[in-house]
């Protein structure tokens, strides 16, 4: 720190702390929006049918993976940041980038599964049919969260240290 | 002594008609009371609680602890595949989530059928 490289600023290291803050905001946003929107649909219908309630909680479970995500990409930032590490700014950067990655897609993926589960649980009370159309696409909008993390794993193998 | 009883009873009546609009605020123990003998609320059945608390701690332990393990034991020095190990693990936690939401609901339709 104390040598004046450029290639490694003191103020590198907040970047990557951006990184870690965005993941976890971004994809914990969108985690508690969607488990948020499709639980009011579950207890909706749960006056109704109690019985589908354990089928209608997919999108609960799926937004809590979404906050998986993100947690594990914070883990793995901030495993490499260390007050005594030489902390490039392409690190910072790359780690900013990881985290606004996954938390970004995350919001994104949390707001599909909170409209996509509140809808699809009210509709499986009338047609039970419905459900495998419902699992599939809260499949395909949990899968862009999954983006966002493959993202983030690949740019931070790129990060060297 | 039975004026004055007269007196007290009419007092008593009158009392007994100001206790009436008291009195609901006793009967709903008593109605709620009932209504817990009659329709046991929510009577949780065991398995439904062991799902519940198995799911639960598979999701809170299973992906952080795998990427821990996998980073510190299995693949020290490489973050990236505990990561892709932790993920997966999460993805595998909701599988197993659908798949027992399916059987379950199977078996009541067959209970249903009987």
């Amino acid at each position: 720190m104390s040598d004046h490289n450029p290639l490694t600023p003191a103020f590198a290291p907040f970047f990557g702390m951006a990184g870690v803050a965005f993941a976890m905001i971004g994809g914990c946003a969108g985690a508690a929006f969607g488990t948020a929107k499709s639980g009011i649909g579950i207890s909706g219908i749960g006056i109704f049918r109690p019985e589908l309630i354990m089928k209608s909680l997919i999108p609960v479970v799926m937004s809590g993976i979404l906050g998986v995500y993100s947690l594990v990409v914070s883990v793995l930032i901030a495993g490499d940041m260390g007050p005594d590490k030489s902390y490039s700014l392409f690190q910072g950067f790359l780690h900013l980038s990881a985290g606004l990655s996954v938390g970004c897609s995350g919001l994104a993926a949390g707001y599909a599964i909170g409209n996509v589960g509140d809808a699809g649980v009210r509709a499986y009370l009338e047609q039970s049919r419905v459900y495998v159309g419902m699992v599939l696409i809260l499949i395909f909008a949990e899968v862009l969260g999954l983006y966002g993390l493959i993202v983030a794993l690949i740019l931070n193998t790129k990060g060297g240290s | 002594m039975a004026t004055r009883r007269n007196v007290k009873s009419s007092s008593a009546e009158k009392t007994e008609d100001a206790s009436a609009p008291a009195a609901p605020a006793v009967l709903p123990r008593a109605m709620q009371a009932e209504k817990m003998k009659q329709n046991p609320g929510p009577a949780i059945p065991s398995d439904v609680l062991v799902k519940l608390f198995g799911f639960t701690l598979a999701m809170l332990v299973g992906p952080i602890g795998c990427y821990y393990l996998a980073t510190n034991y299995v693949f020290p020095g490489s973050t990236v595949l505990g990561a892709a190990i932790a993920a997966v693990v999460a993805n595998v936690v909701l599988i197993a989530f659908v798949i027992v939401a399916m059987r379950e609901d199977d078996g009541e339709e067959k209970k249903k059928d009987k």
